[in-house]
């Protein structure tokens, strides 16, 4: 991000953070812009982002107080693998993203005044500096670029070194099981990306680099709908590596979100592999356990699918809300403080989406407060 | 005859099937699963969770709003399953029937009227 200071030791102005959120909403607007409309018909999904987002302005800054005491984020997002679990890019990106967005919409629905809770925004926005720098596995960051590059080069060189030829056959059974993967994730997160992080380009060599697509299901009881499926799945992390050429341009977006272009990346990868991700390991897989593991994806993917049907819609609202709110549980029981922070979502969010009264459009509320017609990016800045 | 155009999330060869309208979750759970390969399925919103189990099972997908950076595109591009977003239709298509998408490189997808035959029974 522009405006910050690279060195950790220095704590940024307000003027220097206001830089950086000037630069970061840019961005985010223009990513949120490409999506044009943010609606399913099995999850409300604009009323969930706005009410999770709400949570978040409410209770985030304090859970994530709570967890500093407990452990510096800068060791927290340095422990183990930085892909393959939710103290990962999209993990934190989103965590600062929903916060400042939920900002926005109580701003715009005159709740907070633009002067509100500065010393929240300031302790948030400290974890999540110290977190990225944690995750980065650096004391000064990188200049900003269209790459995230938390992999250590270690890492990176065992995975050069396990890569696949990509043979037709083994490149067909790689591409269904990520579209499978993603497709579950998709599910699981109630239509979010949470679950689907992509990092990279990891330089190979002039001709050809590494992109990482990390998938992460439940394993811990994060997400409640999971438990009868959880069982089904003989791994809950995934990290499938592609090695691509030069000329297929990779691109990774503010929250974790690669494009390519050409945009079909996969009918160019040109060797691949497919890990399950253990605490600190990278388990490569074979050929032979991946059609397996498409079949028990595919019969969780059916169950699950069954149980969120069942669901009246309120409910699969209140599971989206959970899913958005609960980012940070997986750093609370990192940091060992998980039974210190209530979980439940606050009256006040639950109250903007509860059937009972009529409340604005979420979708004009997300466009107007969030996207921000008329503005440069997403967030105002802070005072 | 011209039905529709939209954006193609990949350039991809013309296919044809039959068109049906996905609207709730009980039309997934209930659909045929030995009609999906000759399916194109018709959605009005671009999340992906709604079609997910039959998604890679689908002849193609056809979205009314959303674009290739939307959820349902990204996956569809995984599964390699032909894709339009955003599409305007011009006209209603009844369940059952026969369309062909046409989603050349840097053109407007097309979505245009399909060979004449029976639906399946």
């Amino acid at each position: 991000m522009h405006g910050l200071p690279h060195d950790l030791a220095t704590e940024p102005s307000l003027q220097e953070w206001n830089a950086a959120l000037e630069d970061l909403g840019r961005q985010y607007k223009a990513a949120l812009q490409q999506r044009t409309v943010f609606e399913s018909e099995m999850f409300p999904i604009s009323a969930y982002v706005v009410m999770s987002h709400v949570e978040d302005y409410l209770q985030l800054p304090e859970r994530l107080r709570t967890i500093e005491r407990a452990l510096d984020p800068y060791e927290l997002f340095g422990r183990g693998l930085p892909v393959g679990s939710m103290r990962n890019f999209i993990g934190l990106m989103s965590t600062l993203l929903h916060y400042l967005s939920g900002r926005e919409i109580l701003i715009d629905l005159q709740e907070i005044a633009p002067s509100s809770d500065l010393r929240d925004h300031l302790d948030v926005l400290r974890f999540w500096r110290r977190g990225l720098h944690g995750l980065l596995g650096v004391r000064r960051l990188p200049e900003p670029s269209p790459s995230v590059l938390p992999l250590h080069r270690e890492r990176v060189e065992q995975i050069i070194g396990e890569l696949i030829p990509a043979q037709p056959e083994v490149a067909a059974v790689v591409r269904r099981l990520g579209a499978t993967l993603t497709s579950y994730c998709f599910l699981e997160s109630c239509d979010s990306r949470l679950g689907t992080c992509d990092t990279g380009p990891y330089p190979i060599n002039e001709e050809r680099y590494l992109a990482l697509r990390e998938l992460v299901i439940d394993h811990d009881g994060r997400y409640p709908w999971v438990d009868p499926i959880r069982s089904l799945l003989p791994h809950h992390a995934f990290v499938i590596a592609y090695e691509l050429p030069t000329s297929v341009a990779m691109r990774v977006n503010v929250w974790g979100t690669a494009a390519f272009e050409p945009s079909d990346y996969h009918s160019q990868a040109t060797a691949l592999r497919v890990y399950a991700a253990h605490e600190d390991r990278l388990l490569p897989l074979t050929v032979a356990e991946l059609q397996p593991l498409i079949r028990s994806l595919e019969a969780a993917q059916a169950q699950l699918y069954r149980n969120f049907a069942q669901m009246s819609r309120q409910d699969r609202l209140l599971c989206g809300v959970r899913m958005y709110a609960w980012k940070s549980k997986d750093w609370a029981a990192t940091a060992g403080c998980l039974q210190g922070i209530d979980w439940e979502l606050s009256p006040r969010a639950r109250r903007l989406y509860d059937g009972r009264r009529p409340r604005p459009d979420p979708s004009r509320i997300f466009a107007e407060a969030v996207i921000g017609e008329g503005r440069p990016g997403s967030f105002r800045p802070l005072r | 005859m011209i039905l529709g155009e939209g954006v193609s999330v990949f350039a991809a060869r013309p296919v044809s099937g039959r068109a049906y309208w996905f609207s709730s979750p009980a039309d997934v759970l209930l659909v045929d699963p030995k009609t999906l390969g000759e399916t194109i399925a018709f959605v009005r919103m671009p999340g992906v969770a709604f079609l997910s189990p039959i998604l890679g099972q689908l002849r193609a997908v056809v979205c009314t709003t959303g674009s290739p950076a939307s959820h349902l595109a990204l996956v569809a591009l995984q599964y390699g399953v032909p894709c339009i977003m955003g599409a305007e239709l011009h006209e209603d298509l009844p369940d059952g029937t026969a369309v062909r998408l046409e989603m050349r490189a840097g053109r407007r997808a097309r979505i245009t009227a399909g060979a004449a035959s029976r639906p399946p029974a």
